[in-house]
């Protein structure tokens, strides 16, 4: 058979060059272009059995012997009658054309119709068709130190841990409605250190009813992330958004020892306003407040009927692309704390915060600082400053990074020394990097030192921190 | 045999080289909005504005990121890697800044229809797919139309 190969090429190139020609020629319609096709198809396999027959009785007379012969004059028989049927009906496979080409057609418009019902009314919804998206975040970390931090933590100086699992949920209720939860997973130590009891929290972090009014006015009702400093409303607990392996000192979460809050219930509006030179974002909350000490939270009730209030102005000038800054400031009045002798006043807290941020291509550039101003009505005024500077630039698929972290809290501040958990003056230097090793890994390996109220600390550690 | 091996490595490096793909900007015709400024459209793309003037929703509508028209505006606007163009919407999803991802769609005869039934949306298309029926129209950029010279997206 191969011996036919060469002159059917020639045909096949033949017939392309001139319905080629043909086409460029002159424009003809679909139906008179069909019929050509057809007509030259014909004419080209009547040429091809007759060579297919003249070869056939040559091969058969000279090189076969007899039962090889009688297979092959059937395969070769076959062969031609389906050819022959081909030839008899050039129409059936403009028909087989035809009819695909309809099924394409029809699902096309299948697809049509589903996206205009979906879309229909302007509210990106119909019944049933409700869409919940659900991302998350997970890290794994391994860690060395060389000592203890804080005298009340109690464990070896290397350990691998696993970091927060968390949940992330979002879902539009119509186009100007949306509803928001986050929940997170923590493996902890417990409470009871010793027993290791309850070692995994169930937080939900974040869960509130969006409804954006327009560009100038978006509300938010439920559990949110307060509008302080850049951090808490931008990152928070994604940690795979983090560069580094941890978030700062100062920002850290008020139930690990941080001195700032960062989620309340209660109500916030937000808003952006495009200026001339410069965008304009505003943030204001109205929520429960801190409860009588770091850890308690508020998010059934409030122990007193002192609102916490919370205002941030984030400006973007247009003439430095990727810069942001601007001030916020936190209110409350901490409700006294009945069962601890040093806690019987209320304490009146205002937080003052400031940002300036440069992210733009391979740079990133974030510093905060804080002060934290606790007055006991009484005549005590206790104030805690702090802050860190983060210095990132991506290198292709790398990104080495350096951040430095200080605190300095009031020796006598009775909200933070009357605490459970460690509040300790901090001076930290961190340098690392971090690897995209996929789209949603990264790899992270840094080391810091830090003193910690007077004590030397280095810690190497590595995390791969993921989103799915 | 050289010589020809040299100028396909020439011409290879020529046509390799950052060519950005001819991008429609086509919103509803029930948009009023029918010339809009590169920088308007870059605040648009940036989420920092997501309203049209008349109070539609702004809805953000692209091709994959494979293809040449979203490669282009990453390039052109965005001014980040690919590779993070999800990173940067989930983010934004993240912080509340925005209530959904944006739509990011295959064919671009769904992107034309979806155009055409969602009052506020604003889709980036190559010129040639643009549909001539249907309920879409495409925007003057800096007072150009697409096939003008001056276009920015050309």
């Amino acid at each position: 058979m191969t011996r036919f190969l060469n002159p059917i090429a020639i045909v096949i190139i033949t017939l392309l060059l001139l319905t080629t020609k043909c086409l460029n020629a002159q424009e003809i319609s679909e139906k008179e272009y069909l019929r050509l096709k057809n007509r030259l198809k014909t004419e080209f396999m009547q040429k091809l059995k007759e060579e297919i027959k003249k070869e056939l009785i040559e091969e058969l007379k000279t090189e076969s012997p007899s039962s090889q012969r009688k297979s092959k004059v059937e395969e070769i028989k076959s062969n031609y009658d389906i050819k022959q049927a081909q030839i008899n009906d050039p129409r059936k496979e403009t028909e087989d054309i035809m009819e695909e080409e309809a099924i394409k057609t029809a699902e096309q418009k299948e697809d049509i119709e589903l996206n205009k019902a979906r879309y229909k009314l302007g509210e990106g919804l119909t019944f049933g068709e409700q869409l919940l998206v659900i991302r998350g975040f997970g890290n794994v970390n391994a860690r060395y130190r060389d000592n203890n931090i804080g005298e009340g933590f109690d464990s070896g100086n290397n350990f691998f841990s696993l970091g927060e699992f968390d949940l992330f949920m979002t879902s539009k209720l119509s186009n100007r409605i949306s509803f928001l939860n986050e929940t997170v997973f923590e493996f902890d130590r417990g409470e009871d250190t010793e027993e290791r009891s309850e070692p995994i929290e169930i937080d939900i972090e974040r869960l509130l009813i969006h409804y954006d009014v327009n560009n100038l006015l978006k509300i938010e009702i439920g559990k949110f992330f307060l509008p302080i400093g850049y951090w808490i409303p931008t990152y928070n607990h994604g940690v795979w958004f983090y560069t580094t392996m941890d978030r700062p000192d100062i920002v850290n979460f008020q139930d690990k020892g941080g001195p700032i809050p960062t989620h309340d219930t209660g109500i916030k509006v937000a808003g952006s306003a495009l200026l001339e030179g410069f965008d304009l974002n505003y943030a204001c909350a109205i929520t429960n407040g801190r409860g009588v000490n770091t850890t308690q939270r508020q998010n059934f009730d409030d122990i007193n009927d002192k609102k916490a209030v919370s205002f941030q102005i984030d400006v973007q000038p247009h003439i430095f692309e990727g810069v942001r800054l601007g001030p916020s400031v936190y209110y409350d009045v901490i409700p006294e704390d009945e069962d601890n002798p040093k806690r019987e006043n209320e304490i009146r807290e205002i937080i003052y915060g400031g940002h300036i941020v440069y992210t733009i291509k391979n740079i990133e550039l974030l510093s905060e600082v804080f002060e934290i101003n606790h007055d006991e009505f009484s005549g005590g005024v206790f104030n805690t400053f702090g802050g860190y500077a983060q210095f990132a630039y991506t290198i292709d698929k790398f990104k080495p990074y350096y951040r430095y972290d200080y605190i300095d809290y009031s020796n006598d501040d009775p909200f933070y020394r009357n605490s459970e958990l460690d509040f300790l003056d901090t001076k930290k230097h961190t340098i690392g990097l971090r690897y995209e090793l996929s789209h949603f890994n990264a790899l992270k390996l840094e080391y810091s030192h830090g003193v910690f109220d007077d004590k030397d600390v280095n810690i190497i550690g590595f995390q791969t921190a993921f989103s799915f | 045999m050289r010589l020809i091996l040299i100028t396909a490595f020439v011409l290879g490096i020529c046509f390799t080289k950052n060519t950005y793909a001819s991008i429609a900007v086509v919103v509803n015709k029930s948009n009023p909005v029918t010339d809009i400024s590169y920088s308007e459209l870059k605040i648009i793309l940036e989420a920092r504005k997501q309203y049209w003037d008349n109070g539609e929703k702004i809805t953000l509508i692209f091709k994959p990121i494979t293809s040449n028209e979203t490669r282009t505006l990453i390039d052109m606007v965005y001014k980040i890697k690919y590779e993070e163009f999800d990173k940067y919407w989930f983010l934004r999803v993240y912080n509340n800044k925005i209530m959904e991802f944006p739509k990011i769609l295959n064919s671009a005869g769904t992107i034309n229809i979806l155009v055409s039934e969602i009052p506020g949306a604003i889709a980036f298309i190559g010129v040639d797919e643009v549909s001539k029926r249907g309920n879409i129209k495409v925007l003057r950029v800096n007072g150009k139309m697409p096939d003008e010279d001056g276009y920015p997206f050309k």
